[in-house]
């Protein structure tokens, strides 16, 4: 059954089908018809296109028997305790993300590479490959880990990592992987993508409202497909007048911004954690929600302060990495930030 | 004789009690009349001879002979020692070696300062035991004119006295004293030193049947008997229910302890509460003087409010201070003053977040924090109620400074955890400090903190939500992350699925393309009601209703799958069974329509005329 998501309808399959990025396309066309392929690690800002490249790549090496996929759960045993990751599955190729089990990570990598790497292969490929998704949080012992079983099974295994941002994957691990950056569609990228479905879809898409999504999307090809189908959805049409609908938590994470710049006291404090709690229950992360408070509140600040602030965010974000309450590290900047804004403030009025 | 006792009550005197035999109850008249009895070494031994020969035995004008011969004595020792005085030093010396706890232990009845009513109640029953023990060897001309506790036996004494209380509070001193004053031997066993409950039992048994061979008849005191198991308790309980020989005293620390259940309906309960503050205060002081021990009055109530009124550590405590003096004379300084909190007292968790939040700059903040222990608790529970708590922070540096101090202490925390680096462990105390620097005396509202379990609570429903979501997914050749998915596609569904403002009408394609994104992203209507709740995956409007059409409508196409479904069962299932019925009637020469034979969906009926004529 087509999928009637148009992120899953209209996503290209093989290289040729890709839309944007051409001179990567190139050099991901000749990847895949040496053959072989060297260890891989994919990075870039999420929603560029990394895991569409990846599979593309891979349906040129092996074929279309790539799509062919099933989801299965399996268990590995860590000492006493069991641990559950759901995997997918194909012939070709195993996808997951470890990150999911967080610290128990390096068990499941390791034995599934080297479950993969002691099997023969149905094939007469003799390689297999293993997608690790969110390589960037994978803990230091798992990527430790890693370096090593990368060079053991390296005879029928290639690993293909996937990250957002490259300086959390330690040095020896990117030195063996060969490194490919996808960097977010350009405007007329996305233009070009969302012009193409609209007319797949046999619909007009207006000029204004294009634009609209383009801003609001953040260069995430991604949402701005979702936001274009929820427009389509909730007017039956690409009205060019439609507000383009923005995620929950995003809206959530402005109010923040806003009780944030309109009071600074410990009660305010207070009304914020309770709304902060409400968008870190639904599974946000919280590097996503530092990102985009940072962001809201430098550009609704005075700009003598926006690099001091900036600085903070980073701090604050550093130290949360490291800690195990990510709410504690969120309101702690933001009570920096009301200190900081303060003082700004009581400066300009004398 | 009233002009023995009618003096008024002075600062040195004590209470002496008096039974009075007035008709059926006794009234009880309190005199001051003696003045308190010294426990100076020099003139222990004349208590003792005084307590030897059971001090209610002694008329009163013996005792003031005995008194007025001790302030002689006293005035003597003063004397001699301002013509020798290093030879009083070597006594003291000498001295020095007991314990002061043992030294100074109460040895009459007069210097016990556990509460009256406790001391009387405990010796009363003691001295009901007197017909039963003594028998006609005793005359009760014998004992003092006016002391005649002549308590009318109705009902039927208890064999066991049970004494409990706080540790420190005087209960083995009380069993001791009231031992000796009725004219007892104590024979003290520890229940917690005897390991097999037999032998204990044995030496119970031992002490009751022991004829009196010394003038003093055995009695038998019982200390910490919640440690006993529950059948020696039982044992236990048997022996001294037909015991009428010999009474008993057991001391406990908590009466109510689930071990001594047996034991408490057939004892004589006295429970002791800690001592009074003033009493200890008093009673310290006077050591304090005999000892040469000088503290300011201000820290020794320190010490005693540190120890819970608990004499015998207020006791060592002063003793290994004063082991530390030099010469003669030892003051103790505000400097000193810490080492008298040694010992705490378990302080509830509520407490410690109360003196955080009210009490301002305390000075052992840091140690009563670290020997609570829970870090992990304590900062928590500054996290959450930190802004209940009224202080005025204009520029919010206070905020930001004690928000600095929780994340030092998350940090910490996590790596203590991940690389058992303990050491750390110390600065984990950072944000009581903080809390404590800038939050102003007014008591906040304390409330247990819950937020951090809540949100691990809510995070782990939602990802299980999504789990069961994605396992009803049709599968797809990419699968994002968890994080992702909530990030870029889930937090969309309720714009999609949510009924537009009032209009609840689809064009019909919109009506299908929802149905089938409904089920493309893995929602069953189960009973009416969409599975798994969409709030549970996406939490953030609260006020989110799914479309009711489009529910309505997929909840109709699935009745219909599942009717046709369970038709089709209900079918095979009436063909097995009749199977075997329906082929025996097709016997004989009739003729059969048999159609897929040998199938699973063969057909196999007896035909009729009448079904070959209806056409």
């Amino acid at each position: 059954m087509a999928s009637k998501l148009w992120v899953d309808k209209y996503r290209p399959l093989t290289v040729d089908q890709l839309d944007y990025h051409s001179t990567l396309s190139a050099i991901l066309e000749r990847l895949s018809t040496s053959g072989d392929l060297p260890h891989l690690l994919f990075y870039g800002p999420s929603g560029a296109g990394k895991k569409t490249r990846v599979l593309a790549l891979l349906n040129g090496v092996f074929g279309a028997g790539v799509n062919k996929v099933k989801c299965e759960v399996r268990n590995f045993k860590a000492g006493t305790v069991n641990v559950e990751i759901s995997i997918l599955q194909s012939n070709y190729h195993i996808d997951m993300t470890p990150s999911d089990v967080a610290h128990r990570d390096k068990i499941v990598v390791q034995q599934i590479i080297k479950e993969i790497g002691s099997s023969k292969n149905p094939d007469q490929r003799f390689f297999k490959v293993v997608i690790l998704n969110q390589a960037d949080y994978l803990t230091d012992e798992a990527q430790a880990a890693l370096r090593r079983t990368l060079e053991k099974y390296t005879a029928t295994t290639r690993v293909i990592l996937i990250c957002n941002s490259l300086c959390r994957v330690i040095a020896p691990l990117r030195s063996r992987c060969l490194s490919i950056r996808v960097p977010a569609p350009s405007a007329d990228d996305m233009r070009k993508v969302l012009r193409k479905i609209a007319s797949s879809e046999n619909l007009e898409l207006p000029m204004s409202l294009e634009n609209k999504l383009i801003n609001a999307s953040n260069r995430n090809i991604r949402r701005a497909i979702m936001m274009m189908q929820t427009v389509y959805i909730q007017n039956s049409r690409l009205n060019p007048d439609a507000s383009v609908p923005i995620p929950e938590w995003e809206k959530y994470l402005k109010e923040i911004a806003t009780n944030v710049l309109d009071e600074q006291t410990p009660k305010s404090l207070k009304i914020v954690r309770g709304k902060l709690y409400e968008v870190l229950a639904s599974c946000i992360p919280p590097t996503t929600v530092f990102n985009t408070l940072c962001k809201e509140l430098v550009t609704r600040s005075d700009a003598a302060i926006k690099t001091v602030v900036v600085r903070h965010a980073a701090d604050y974000e550093l130290q949360m990495k490291s800690g195990s309450k990510p709410i504690v590290h969120l309101e702690a900047f933001l009570a920096r930030f009301m200190s900081v804004y303060k003082q700004h403030s009581n400066r300009m009025n004398y | 004789m009233e002009q023995h006792f009618s003096e008024a009550p002075t600062e040195n005197s004590v209470p002496i009690v008096m039974y009075e035999n007035v008709s059926d109850d006794f009234t009880i008249n309190r005199q001051y009349f003696l003045k308190k009895a010294s426990t100076n070494p020099f003139n222990t031994d004349l208590m003792f001879e005084l307590s030897g020969k059971s001090f209610l035995e002694v008329p009163i004008s013996r005792l003031k002979e005995i008194i007025s011969e001790n302030i002689q004595l006293k005035s003597a020792m003063a004397a001699s020692k301002n013509e020798s005085g290093l030879n009083f030093l070597a006594l003291l010396d000498k001295e020095d070696r007991s314990l002061w706890m043992d030294k100074y232990e109460a040895h009459s009845f007069l210097e016990l300062i556990t509460e009256e009513y406790i001391n009387r109640d405990s010796l009363s029953w003691l001295k009901s035991w007197d017909k039963a023990v003594f028998k006609e060897k005793r005359t009760p001309v014998k004992r003092g004119p006016f002391m005649k506790p002549k308590i009318e036996s109705n009902e039927k004494t208890k064999p066991m006295l049970l004494i409990g209380g706080p540790p420190g509070c005087g209960k083995s001193t009380l069993a001791r004293v009231i031992t000796r004053q009725c004219n007892y031997q104590p024979y003290e066993v520890n229940c917690a030193l005897i390991g097999v409950g037999k032998d204990l039992v044995q030496r119970v048994r031992n002490v009751l049947n022991i004829k009196t061979v010394t003038e003093k008849p055995l009695l038998l005191i019982l200390d910490q008997v919640e440690t006993l198991d529950k059948q020696t308790v039982q044992e236990l309980n048997a022996i001294i229910s037909v015991n009428t020989k010999r009474p008993i005293i057991a001391i406990t620390n908590d009466i109510y302890a689930p071990s001594l259940k047996l034991l408490r309906p057939t004892c004589k309960i006295v429970n002791c509460k800690s001592l009074f503050h003033k009493e200890v205060f008093e009673r310290l002081k006077e050591i304090c003087r005999e000892e040469r021990v000088h503290l300011e009055s201000q820290y020794l109530n320190t010490l005693i409010q540190d120890n819970n009124a608990d004499i015998r550590t207020c006791l060592n405590t002063l003793q290994l201070l004063g082991s530390q003096r030099e010469g003669s004379q030892f003051n103790v300084y505000s400097s000193d003053s810490d080492s008298f909190r040694s010992k705490f007292v378990n302080r509830s968790i509520f407490d410690i977040w109360k003196i955080i939040f009210t009490q301002k700059n305390t000075n052992g903040l840091r140690k009563i924090v670290n020997s609570f222990g829970d870090f992990e608790l304590i900062n928590s529970g500054i996290f959450e109620n930190y802004t209940g708590s009224k202080y005025t922070d204009y520029s919010m540096d206070k905020s930001a400074e004690l928000m600095d101090s929780l994340v030092l202490a998350d940090v910490i925390s996590q790596r203590i955890s991940q690389k058992q680096e303990f050491e750390l462990m110390p600065f984990q105390c950072m944000p009581s400090l903080t809390a404590n620097k800038i939050c102003t005396s007014m008591s906040p509202e304390i409330h247990f903190p819950l937020y951090f379990k809540q949100i691990n609570k809510a995070i782990t429903e939602t990802t299980d939500a999504i789990r069961y979501l994605e396992n009803n997914q049709p599968r797809k050749p990419e699968k994002l992350p968890s994080s992702v998915a909530c990030e870029d596609i889930y937090s969309f569904i309720t714009k999609i699925f949510q009924s537009s403002s009032g209009n609840d009408d689809f064009d019909y394609e919109i009506l299908k393309l929802l149905q089938d994104l409904f089920r493309e992203f893995g929602f069953e209507v189960i009973n009416g009601n969409v599975e798994p709740s969409v709030q549970r995956i996406v939490r953030i409007p609260k006020d989110f209703y799914i479309s009711r059409t489009l529910v309505n409508n997929f909840n109709r196409t699935a009745q219909v799958t599942k009717t046709v479904i369970s038709q089709v069962k209900e079918m095979t299932y009436q063909d097995f069974e009749n199977r075997k019925r329906k082929r025996e009637s097709l016997g004989g020469q009739s003729l059969a329509f048999i159609y897929h034979d040998g199938l699973t969906n063969a057909v196999k009926k007896k035909v009729r005329i009448s079904d070959l004529m209806k056409k």
